[in-house]
């Protein structure tokens, strides 16, 4: 256990010494490694906090359910109890048909038109606001209520929350796609110079070796070396991605907020902070390991 | 204590390096393989040392066969064997100190006992006041006795040395095969590769002439 000890606290020493030996080269492989996490991370956090803004802006999705222009009151009182027994939806009001005809008068100027009518032509509805806005359930829940006694029609924009939820999809996708491409630069860019370590201590490893050095023995120090850097990066990844949130904000602060928008990227909270160092020194740590054992496996058949 | 039965090495390009040695090796016995370049020597110290592996026969180390042990097995083995290489194979980007405490980093001992033993192994060989300096700022000499340091820092009750003192002028020499029998004064067993038997005649020991991949002949050599 105290030999184990003493290792690991070696091992860590030859990597520090490693960082330490070039520190301008490893400074820009810090640098390469943070920005491949902190522009995926900005990306995420605008496309998911813009994705929010814009289904502020175009408002809880709402279905409109007509009744049939001969809903008897006890029929719109049943109507209303099975509406609101519905745990798929949030809110039902009722809009009269006097109400609506005098919904149009304030919106519309046909004041003669609607003056010329016999009665009003307009039936009653609900308007009912689910709890989830996927389209696929919208159009599901739509025919749900088509099928209640009394109802005549039920309306809402299908398409308009097709195109809203795909474009959301679609920026998800293209930030993770990013994200892919960007950590499969952080590997490479982690194995290379691990590469480069181990090429350049290929002696000290063969030495070490016929001293009877176990391959844990070898493996640590560059194990060390790669999760070390992979930590800083992350670290300073955190720091850009900060100093980007800020600056974005500071944007919409003077430039968005007089018109009447209001985005706010949020900060991620200590357990996103966590997750990000956690994955990013879990893959820095397997990509150092697998590249050492190769270069292991490679000296033991030479 | 060492037991090698018709062992025979051959590399991949069909050369055999040793052919069917037969070598029993006591216990405090110090041993000089003699022969000329391309005998075989140093294919049978590294054998010896768990490094090469037999193609046939038989190798054993205070019972243990080293043939049917597995890589993490003899890597257990060659960290209680001392060492000493013809090229030195000094890590030249570290100190005297730290080259010769790679052995102790190895087997992971404290920092306080690799500081002891270091100190004291290279009190040994007349090194000490080098403890800082580079490998690169030795003289041919001085690296061949931080190498035999680094071989002994661990306490070995084997060292094998290949051509320790090739490189070395006559007085250089004799300063590092008295060194080797101080070490075999106290217990240690010693086989040692040269080619230059008048330096074995200058110490007593056994010496096993080898040549072509075979032991020739194997007696004592007395001063």
């Amino acid at each position: 256990m105290m030999g184990s000890l003493q290792q690991q606290g070696y091992a860590l020493r030859q990597a520090l010494v490693r960082l330490a030996r070039a520190p301008v080269a490893h400074l820009f492989t810090v640098l390469v490694i943070s920005l491949s996490l902190a522009v995926p991370l900005v990306l995420y956090r605008l496309v998911s906090d813009l994705g929010a803004l814009a289904r502020a802006q175009a408002g809880p999705p709402q279905l409109t359910v007509f009744l049939r222009m001969d809903a008897s009151e006890a029929l719109i009182t049943s109507t209303r109890t099975a509406l609101q027994a519905r745990p798929d939806l949030e809110a039902v009001r009722y809009v009269s048909p006097d109400a609506a005809l005098q919904d149009i008068r304030r919106s519309t100027r046909m004041e003669d038109v609607l003056a010329g009518l016999d009665g009003n032509p307009l039936p009653g509805a609900f308007v009912v606001r689910p709890r989830q806005g996927e389209p696929e359930g919208l159009v599901t829940l739509q025919k749900a209520l088509r099928a209640l006694p009394g109802v005549d029609l039920v309306q809402f924009d299908a398409e308009w929350a097709r195109r809203l939820y795909a474009l959301g999809q679609l920026s998800e996708r293209g930030v993770l796609m990013l994200g892919g491409v960007l950590v499969a630069g952080l590997l490479s860019v982690v194995v290379n110079t691990l590469r480069l370590q181990i090429l350049a201590a290929r002696e000290e490893i063969e030495v070490c070796k016929l001293m009877g050095a176990s391959n844990a023995f070898v493996r640590r120090p560059f194990v060390y070396f790669g999760v070390l850097q992979v930590l800083l990066g992350s670290l300073l990844a955190m720091g850009l991605a900060e100093l980007a949130r800020w600056s974005i904000n500071q944007a919409s602060t003077d430039w968005l907020a007089p018109l009447g928008v209001h985005l706010q990227l949020q900060a991620p909270d200590a357990l996103e902070w966590a997750s990000l160092l956690g994955w990013a020194v879990m893959m820095g740590w397997l990509a150092s390991a697998a590249t050492v054992a190769a270069f292991l496996r490679q000296l033991r058949s030479t | 204590m060492i037991e090698i039965a018709g062992v025979t090495r051959r590399y991949p390009d069909g050369r055999e390096a040793l052919r069917g040695i037969d070598l029993h090796v006591e216990a405090g016995e110090m041993l000089f393989l003699g022969g000329p370049s391309g005998a075989g020597k140093s294919t049978l110290l590294r054998v010896i040392a768990g490094i090469d592996r037999p193609t046939r026969g038989r190798v054993s180390l205070n019972g243990q066969e080293l043939t049917r042990l597995g890589a993490s097995a003899r890597e257990a083995l060659r960290r209680n064997i001392g060492l000493v290489f013809q090229d030195h194979r000094l890590l030249n980007d570290r100190s005297v100190r730290e080259n010769a405490a790679l052995p102790l980093r190895i087997q992971g001992l404290s920092a306080a006992d690799v500081e002891r033993r270091v100190g004291a192994a290279l009190e040994r060989v007349g090194l000490a006041a080098r403890a800082a300096d580079s490998p690169l700022a030795l003289s041919g000499g001085e690296r061949q006795r931080l190498c035999i340091a680094r071989a002994l820092v661990g306490r070995p009750a084997l060292i094998v040395a290949d051509e320790p003192t090739g490189s070395l002028d006559q007085e250089y020499s004799q300063a590092i095969l008295a060194l080797f029998r101080s070490f075999n004064l106290a217990g240690v067993t010693l086989i040692i590769a040269t080619h230059d038997e008048r330096l074995v005649q200058q110490l007593e020991g056994r010496l096993v002439h080898m040549d072509q991949g075979r032991i020739l002949s194997d007696g004592r050599v007395a001063r």
